[in-house]
């Protein structure tokens, strides 16, 4: 009896939200809001137990000093702080501060790196061997001079070139794999309806 | 050999972990359990898997004076022919027969050497013994090592069927504890005028069995309490009510039959016993003589194949016939004595494949009680079917595998039994390890690190191992790999390995090679940053997807609505911010109101950061031409909420905490569609999809977007659509908008750096396959 009930509403709910995008309704847009609001409540909260585990977690560290217990006190003390400050104003100026000067440098440098990576990789990747190895490299010359616009210098018709690998057998590609987890998802979202899969259980 | 407690797989002495199940091997202070070989703790007092007794009981003289085993030789087996005491001696040494007799020669030699022990659990009965060895002398030549296991036989074998104790009588033939003590209940009942000893007849300890039985005996003793039942009526009780329409319960009650009309003729000591085990039909009252034959044939089949639990998991079929193994059967034809006599054959029936489940099951802990129980056989399958599904899983864990088990039989017996039947002898498992931290474990060893190793930093004799027994390591360790399993041994015994050189270090994409990719890469990136400033302006080329959102923007009437989607966080802001400040900067020179909001945590204070160096001098007032409402939780149902309204998503705006009626950028735009543009800035194309499925699809709004580069081949499908009217791809897209708008800024001073470290990458895609290419020559030469 538990399984039904939950299993009624949960397919309610996906009824209620898949009709709403086919009917214009004041009724459905008002039931479809409700339960999209609540599924937003919910992520909320999922980030906040995310909160306190990662807290939990590093804790528990610094009480047992573990190895590298220090960082894990650093970091409880700074999300704590960060949490409290963003809690009585999200815009608050400390955390812009922090977020700017502290934050955002360190992941862009560490972005950055990913050039010199990239750069030492493609020095074996590109490597031609066979048929198939050359047309990849092809490929990836002709789009990495023709997105840049020294590519005209070389010869102007390189950037059509790469127009054109992009537009067609790249996007022909990407659709391909997008339609094919299209289709996915329907069978997904019917199985769902019809409670041959019950993942809320 | 050790066997493993909980799936009986036999595992090489020292092991300290099942091979089979990964189970935790029990210490050495073990005994063996003599019915199933099972081992135990020395301090237990019965075998926690078949319930056996571990430990002899002791007897009290008084009670049993020993000269009381010596007569009745016709005991076993009502006119049939007795073994002969003479020959048993001789035999003791050279088979199966002789080393059971043994074992009973054993029990007695033990008894008369201890009459003055009293008897520590006074509900033993005190003479179980005693009719059920007539042809065994007491021999006290029995081997020490015999002598062990002989003891707790006294305390299992069905002999005890003669004691006026009818818990014993029950237990004896394997009941289950809670029929038994429903038995005693009934007995009690009916025997109201016998003289029996109480004391003796000890009931099963309740809180030992589980809840489910508990139930079950305590449903059926409501029924007993209610009105003494006969036989049949107690049978058909306990039966399920699918079995009792079927043939099931008028069998039982059928062979209950005759039970209860020899009643009359049986001393009153029978009486427990035959009423819990009604003779078949065929079967002639039987005499109270011969109690072992009572018991052999008056249980009915469920109970009798309750108590052939061990031997069916042995592999034996049931059936009188064939209770007794094969290679057993064999052994006696070899030694003369095809046709074993009645009570020697009743002798065989009872080796511990049968003699396990009677013992007293109700010893072992509670929650192992009802698995175990089950898993052994020692409930009919109807009970089983009552059994909760928790305890059915319980015994399904320990239900052995079909087949051959070489667990129940205990270690001394398996000797026994690899002389005489070598179709059953255990293969020796060729493919384990015979040393090293891998000893015992076969078929696991991970070849593929030691592969993956380059072959310089190998030693030379170890490699050519490898070498030779490459070709076969999919399989065991055989053969010809003698080397390389001595290389792997010596690997995972943690012997030093040779360094890498120089060379391999260089081949293996460190050294001058990385220093050099790296160094031009660099110079790449900072000599046009620092002097070339507007090098290769005049080439930048405004592509279609680009200049659709400039039109797209240029299209929009004063004081437009414009959603701009801040989707990434500082590792792409090279590429989006740039991006964003062009949009935005042409946005509000069009005198748009820009409503700002992220499926990104870090897209509120990315938006804010863009706000502001774009807003900076320009006199652009928070609030009015720009108002930033932050983060939008669970970016699938956000945008949809944020689809159908705004204020469905958002109470109060980012920067300022004001409610979204008071912002005047909000003035007018309560929902998606009032919007007059969607621009969504994202790091993946994943934040396009979403919003164009959640948003777009139901509530069409025009919508460009300006993804990384990364994210550009998949996001560029859905321009030739039209959903996306517009689009922008990396900083040369960031580029391509301000040479479409006339709006020249950083992003086409930058673009000369990218330009040329995409330069330095392809010079070095070209270098490396120079290089591959000379090595490739030198190594054809």
């Amino acid at each position: 009896m538990k399984k039904i009930l939950l299993s009624v509403v949960a397919v309610a709910a996906a009824v209620l939200i898949l009709l709403d995008f086919f009917f214009d309704s004041p009724v459905l847009d008002q039931a479809s809001a409700i339960l999209t609001e609540g599924a937003i409540v919910l992520a909320a909260f999922a980030m906040l137990l995310g909160l306190f585990n990662l807290l939990s977690v590093h804790a528990t560290r610094v009480r047992k000093r573990e190895k590298g217990w220090g960082y894990s006190a650093v970091l409880a003390v700074v999300l704590v702080v960060m949490v409290l400050l963003g809690i009585a104003s999200p815009s608050n100026p400390a955390v812009t501060w922090a977020f700017r000067y502290v934050y955002s440098p360190l992941q862009a440098t560490i972005f950055s790196l990913l050039a010199f990576f990239v750069a030492s990789a493609a020095y074996r990747a590109f490597r031609i061997r066979s048929w198939e190895s050359a047309l990849f490299a092809l490929a990836g010359l002709i789009v990495l001079i023709g997105q840049v616009p020294i590519s005209r210098y070389l010869w102007d018709q390189l950037p059509v070139i790469k127009d054109w690998v992009l537009a067609v057998p790249a996007t022909a590609g990407a659709r391909g794999l997008l339609l094919g987890a299209a289709i996915g998802t329907v069978i997904a979202g019917l199985r769902l309806l019809l409670c041959m899969d019950r993942p809320y259980l | 050999m050790i066997f493993c407690p909980q799936c009986g797989t036999s595992n090489r002495d020292g092991s300290n972990f099942c091979n089979n199940c990964g189970g935790r091997l029990l210490p050495v202070e073990t005994q063996p359990c003599p019915m199933c070989g099972s081992p135990n703790p020395t301090t237990a007092e019965q075998c926690a898997r078949c319930g056996a007794r571990l430990k002899p009981l002791r007897v009290d003289e008084a009670v049993e004076p020993a000269p009381e085993v010596e007569p009745e030789p016709e005991a076993e087996g009502a006119g049939e022919q007795p073994a002969e005491p003479e020959a048993e001696p001789a035999q003791a040494e050279r088979g199966p027969q002789s080393w059971i007799q043994m074992l009973r020669q054993a029990a007695l030699h033990d008894r008369t050497q201890k009459p003055e022990e009293p008897s520590a659990e006074p509900e033993v009965p005190a003479e179980p013994e005693a009719p059920a060895e007539p042809a065994v002398p007491a021999e006290p030549a029995v081997p020490a090592e015999l002598q062990v296991p002989a003891e707790p036989e006294t305390a299992t074998e069905p002999e005890g069927a003669e004691q006026p104790e009818p818990a014993l009588a029950a237990d004896a033939i394997g009941l289950p504890s809670w029929l038994q003590q429903v038995i005693d209940e009934e007995s009690a009942a009916r025997m109201a005028g016998a003289e029996t000893e109480p004391g003796l007849a000890a009931e099963p300890p309740q809180d030992e069995m589980p809840q489910w039985l508990r139930e079950l005996v305590a449903t059926s003793e409501e029924a007993a309490e209610a009105e003494p039942l006969t036989t049949d009526e107690l049978l058909a009780s306990l039966t399920p009510p699918e079995a009792e329409e079927p043939g099931e319960a008028a069998a039982l009650a059928e062979a209950a039959a005759p039970a209860e009309e020899a009643e009359a003729e049986e001393p009153a000591t029978l009486l427990p016993a035959e009423e819990t085990l009604p003779a078949p039909a065929e079967e002639s009252a039987p005499p109270p003589e011969a109690p072992d034959f009572i018991l052999e044939a008056a249980v009915p089949d469920w109970v009798h194949g309750a108590a052939e639990g061990p031997a069916i998991a042995v592999g034996e079929e049931e059936g009188e016939a064939e209770e007794i193994p094969d290679w057993l059967r064999d052994l006696a034809a070899a030694e003369g004595l095809d046709e074993p006599a009645p009570e020697q054959e009743g002798l065989l029936a009872e080796e511990p494949g049968e003699a396990a489940p009677l013992g007293e099951p109700e010893a072992t802990p509670e929650e192992m009680e009802a698995g175990a129980l089950l898993a052994q056989g020692e409930i009919p399958d109807w009970l089983r079917e009552l059994a909760p599904a928790e305890v059915i899983g319980a015994a399904a864990a320990q239900e052995e595998p079909e087949g051959l088990a070489e667990a129940e039989l205990p270690d001394w017996l398996q000797e026994i039994r690899e002389t005489t039947s070598d179709a059953t002898k255990a293969e020796p498992d060729k493919g384990a390890e015979g040393s090293g931290i891998l000893a015992g474990i076969s078929g696991i060893l991970p070849v593929a690190g030691v592969w993956s190793q380059p072959r310089r930093a190998q030693p030379a004799a170890a490699l050519g191992g490898a070498q030779m027994g490459g070709a076969q390591m999919g399989g065991a360790l055989t053969g010809g790999e003698p080397a390389a399993a001595e290389m792997f041994a010596d690997i995972l015994a943690g012997q030093p390995a040779a360094k890498l050189g120089k060379g391999a270090r260089r081949v293996a994409g460190g050294g001058i090679v990385r220093t050099l990719i790296y160094a031009l890469l660099a110079a790449a990136l900072l000599v046009p940053l620092l002097f070339g400033v507007g090098w290769f302006r005049d080439s930048i080329h405004v592509t279609e997807p680009a200049q659709g959102l400039a039109d797209a923007v240029e299209a929009l009437p004063d004081g437009a609505a414009v959603l701009v989607v801040f989707d990434y966080g500082p590792s792409t802001a090279a590429e989006l911010e740039l991006q964003a400040r062009a949009l935005m900067g042409h946005l509000l020179e069009k005198n748009a109101r820009l409503i700002a909001l992220s499926t990104a945590p870090e897209g509120p204070a990315m938006a804010q950061t863009a706000w502001d160096q774009v807003a900076k001098g320009k006199g652009y007032r928070y609030g009015e031409q720009f108002v930033n409402l932050g983060y939008l939780a669970d970016a699938t149902a956000g945008l949809r909420a944020l689809a159908q309204g705004f204020d469905a998503a958002f109470k109060k705006d980012f920067v300022e905490q004001r409610e979204l009626d008071d912002l005047p950028t909000m003035r007018e735009v309560a929902k998606l569609s009032d919007a007059d543009l969607a621009i969504v800035l994202a790091a993946d194309a994943g934040s396009v999809q979403r919003w164009l499925e959640q948003a777009q699809s139901a509530y069409p709004i025009k919508t460009v977007a300006g993804v990384a580069a990364s994210a550009g081949v998949e996001a560029m499908r859905y321009y030739p659509t039209h959903q996306l009217s517009g689009l922008l791809i990396g900083m040369t897209g960031a580029a391509e908008y301000e040479m479409a708008t006339g709006r020249t800024a950083t992003a086409v001073s930058s673009l000369a750096a990218q330009s040329l470290a995409h330069l330095a990458i392809i010079l070095v895609i070209v270098l490396g396959n120079i290089a591959a290419l000379i090595t490739r020559v030198r190594q054809r030469k």
